[in-house]
């Protein structure tokens, strides 16, 4: 239940954004279009300028001249759209997703729109971007079946902003600095001799520090708006005395944040908000919710909580905020085409916020703060922002029982990655320091970057292509055609694989299709980062990072701390069980030739279903057994190599990160029959190394030694969903139960789980009576989402995942 | 927005490319050892070609029980 009756009434009429179908659920929810018509003003007025004054142009002429809004009982203020049913447009990202939004429903104004998508055809980065593809490489990654559309057309990306350097410093102190960065750089092409390799940098810079200023005096602008706002509202249309006297402490909050470092736990959250929206959503479209949230608030916290020296306040009152956020969030519109909604079925954006883990000390980083922001989650019951916990051997028991809190009541989340294994992955691979590498987050779903004042990720161009492994594998079998979905020549010509004669050429195969995918994927994030950094910069997201002020850079360009990583999404047990069942029934017994098994898949398994059960029951992931096990590790050792092989944009080589979102339900129909036993069209594995549903029997602990057999120290992250028993999770032993299960999980080094905590009955009743059932929640993969809003092909995958009883070891 | 009441063909569609859909229709009930109960064989369709006779304008989407 909501904690107080403020965030009841606010959930109650909370516009939320999340989609079904491909579809947003709300009727009432629209494109708003003040965004996309201020920023075509500016680019026509500003023209011919460097680009990244165009794009700070642009983004002030937004902050200045969009319409803004307080509803009421708000106690965050501040949205990315001039109305809270809108989501904003970004025609300067992809024309296909403009025109995509244009002739949709959602698009009330489409002369004007289609008129501003089309003036900015030849600015966008797909079109920028899309000239260094051939004709084919583009159709492949249109299609969307082996590799994920770049980014250039999804126009989809993702950010860590530098929460902490706007909620200490405070805009106007990096105001200054950037002056005096201009003033220094202007004395010193003024120095004698002149000396032109030395001096002539400096006028890009200096073009980059000025868009800088006028974006970060843009939103100071913008937020003393909602503080003459706020202001006019409490002396000109309210009666209620407690009402008049929250709005102008929210008018006084705006005047003071983002301008000045903030006081309390209000000031930090209304800075934070702000500038989530201008990060994710203003100056560009983002996804993600990154931050540690306990670590960034907690000084806060304690001034306004626990010490009740700065903006004094309750515990309540820091939990009904937290309430509020989750509102906030919950209702913020994201602009995503249609391929990206389905593939985020059921959730409205990839909200993800971190917590838990230890500070740079090494000390337990749970605080009261952990526990208040998890307290809200329990109490409001909203799917977004999704929250993940970082398992440390140190946390606290008491946020632990919080975080059992949340599962058992089956949220979803919070998702738990392993604390020891991603920091020392950070500090490994990518040189992060060990201090520095303590305070990470998850950029979006599962990846673990860092937090702070410099070197944050910037854009999703830094990693977050996705491969999709089963789609590889089918093609590998055909010579790289796709006979079943486009009719196209999808990858290299590797052989039919009715010639094959031993399992290595069924291995060879895959290995290079795979190859050819994975260079595919990267070579379009490397050049749409290229893209980005020439035509989108983003001058309010560089000037609160601490690096790019002081290198005078855009934070597309910079690339401070490397952090790439790449997803290979839904399919991989697939193809680990397709390939055990390949070599044991073809290979070792000889029980069927290659042709055989062609010919069956190739007629989905029609007229041969003894042999579909034979290939069906060879030995499958997940079940303890070293013959499907080893072929595991070899294949994600595999995947792991292959990517090593290249070296991206930021100087370094990604790891790959197994995942699914809910890309193991889009691309089942796309997916041929595969040698599992699976019949084409029927789901893909649904997590990162989840077992394929219903393939493993030997309970819970045989799950996790096979993905314990798995080096989670080569990937960035591997997605296990697991579903428990309600009754036991419920029950008095319920947490004994299930704290030793994770102290099992961590003791193996395995990198990630989440949990579905539903009985297959209460799901099969929402499926009938879905208005009875508006609050029950699932995982799907890297996101929660209301049962009732899933597709039934969808609703059955999660009722398909087998139930393990922690009780049975 | 054109959708199919029967086979749920909509454009824009899952793919990349506005111009290109999906086309759903074609629905198979999985066997007993199977958890999952349906598999959909997707067909990629192009936005330029002739609909097929159950191709009607609606808002079919709003029943999103045969989606994925």
């Amino acid at each position: 239940m909501p904690t107080t009756e403020r965030t009841a009434r606010l959930k109650n009429r909370c516009r939320f954004k999340h989609v079904a179908g491909g579809e947003y659920v709300d009727p009432g929810v629209k494109a708003g279009v003040e965004r996309a018509r201020l920023i075509t003003q500016a680019h026509k007025e500003n023209i011919g300028e460097p680009t990244s004054i165009i794009r700070a142009k642009g983004l002030e002429n937004i902050l200045k001249k969009i319409t803004i809004h307080i509803q009421d009982d708000e106690l965050i203020v501040g949205a990315n759209t001039e109305h809270p049913d809108y989501f904003p447009m970004y025609p300067e990202l992809s024309y296909f997703s403009t025109m995509d939004m244009v002739e949709s429903h959602y698009c009330d104004h489409k002369e004007e729109m289609a008129e501003i998508a089309e003036y900015w055809k030849p600015y966008t980065i797909q079109r920028k971007a899309e000239k260094y593809f051939t004709p084919e490489e583009i159709g492949i990654m249109y299609s969307a079946t082996t590799v994920q559309p770049p980014m250039f057309v999804t126009a989809f990306s993702s950010i860590v902003p530098n929460y902490e350097s706007v909620i200490e410093d405070g805009l106007l102190k990096r105001i200054e600095v950037v002056e005096q960065k201009i003033a220094d750089a202007e004395e010193e092409i003024r120095k004698s001799p002149w000396n032109a390799p030395e001096k002539l940098h400096y006028l890009d810079k200096i073009d980059q520090w000025q868009a800088m200023l006028i974006a970060m005096k843009a939103v100071v602008g913008w937020a003393q708006r909602h503080a003459r706002l706020a202001k006019i509202i409490a002396e000109n249309f309210l009666t209620d005395p407690k009402r008049k006297e929250e709005l102008l402490e929210i008018s006084d909050i705006c005047r003071h944040v983002p301008a000045y470092p903030a006081r309390g736990l209000k000031d930090a959250m209304q800075s934070k908000w702000f500038t989530f929206l201008l990060c994710h959503s203003i100056e560009r479209y983002s996804s993600g919710y990154g931050h540690k949230e306990d670590k960034l608030l907690w000084p806060f916290y304690k001034k306004s909580v626990i010490e009740k020296n700065e903006q004094p306040m309750t515990r309540e009152e820091a939990v009904e905020l937290f309430e509020c956020e989750r509102l906030k969030v919950s209702e913020h519109g994201s602009t995503k085409g249609r391929q990206l909604r389905e593939f985020f079925a059921g959730s409205n954006d990839l909200f993800i916020l971190t917590l838990g883990g230890i500070n740079p000390d090494g000390s337990d980083a749970s605080n009261d703060c952990t526990n208040a922001i998890l307290e809200a989650a329990e109490n409001i019951v909203t799917t977004e922002p999704s929250i993940a916990f970082r398992w440390n051997e140190k946390g606290n028991v008491e946020t632990k029982k919080r975080v059992f809190n949340c599962i058992k009541k089956g949220f979803g989340f919070p998702s738990i990655k392993n604390d020891e294994l991603n920091t020392q992955q950070l500090i490994k691979y990518f040189n992060v320091p060990e201090e520095i590498a303590r305070d990470w987050a998850l950029v979006l779903c599962m990846s673990p970057g860092i937090t702070g004042r410099r070197g944050t990720q910037k854009t999703r161009s830094e990693g977050g292509s996705d491969v999709y492994p089963a789609k590889v594998m089918e093609i590998a079998l055909t010579n790289g055609f796709d006979e079943f979905f486009t009719n196209m020549q999808l990858g290299p010509e590797t052989g039919n694989a009715e010639e094959f004669t031993s399992f290595d050429q069924v291995w060879e195969a895959v290995k290079l299709q795979l190859r050819y995918a994975i260079e595919l994927s990267l070579r379009s994030k490397d050049v749409g980062r290229i893209m980005e950094s020439r035509y989108l910069c983003c001058p309010f997201i560089s000037s609160i990072d601490d690096g790019c002020v002081e290198k005078g850079l855009d934070g597309n360009e910079l690339a401070e701390v490397a952090n790439p990583w790449h997803n290979i999404i839904g399919g991989s047990v697939v193809v680990v069980d397709s390939m055990a069942a390949i070599k044991k029934l073809v290979f070792d017994e000889k029980k069927y030739s290659m042709k055989e098994l062609m010919d069956a898949l190739r007629n989905n398994w029609e007229g041969k279903e003894e042999m579909r059960l034979d290939f069906w029951n060879a030995p499958k992931f997940g079940n303890d057994d070293p013959y499907a096990d080893e072929i595991a590790t070899k294949y994600y050792d595999l995947i792991a190599d292959e990517w090593k092989r290249n070296t991206t944009y930021s100087g370094t080589f990604p790891l790959p990160l197994a995942q699914s979102v809910a890309g193991y339900i889009v691309n089942g129909p796309k997916t041929n029959a595969t040698a599992n036993g699976r019949h084409a069209g029927e789901a893909l594995d649904d997590g990162g190394i989840s077992p394929y549903m219903g393939c493993d029997k030997n309970g819970p602990t045989a799950v996790l030694k096979s993905v314990s057999k798995i080096n989670g120290s080569k990937h960035k992250g591997i997605l296990l969903n697991q579903r428990l028993s309600t009754v036991l999770m419920n029950s008095d032993a319920g947490f004994d139960l299930w704290h030793a299960y994770m102290k099992t999980w961590h003791g193996l080094g395995i990198d990630h789980v989440q949990f579905n905590v539903i009985s297959s009955e209460e799901m099969k009743a929402a499926q009938i009576e879905p208005e009875k059932h508006t609050d029950t929640l699932v995982r799907i993969a890297g996101y929660s989402a209301k049962f009732i809003d899933l597709a039934r092909y969808s609703q059955d995958t999660i009722i398909a995942r087998t139930e393990q009883d922690l009780a049975a070891g | 927005m054109a959708t199919c009441k029967e086979c749920k063909f909509i454009t824009p569609s899952p793919t990349g490319d506005p111009s290109t859909g999906i086309c759903l229709v074609d629905r198979m009930q999985l066997a007993e050892t199977q958890k999952t109960k349906t598999a959909i064989r997707g067909k990629m369709v192009q936005k330029s070609m002739e609909s097929c006779p159950k191709f009607e304008a609606g808002e079919s989407w709003k029943d999103i029980k045969n989606l994925i």
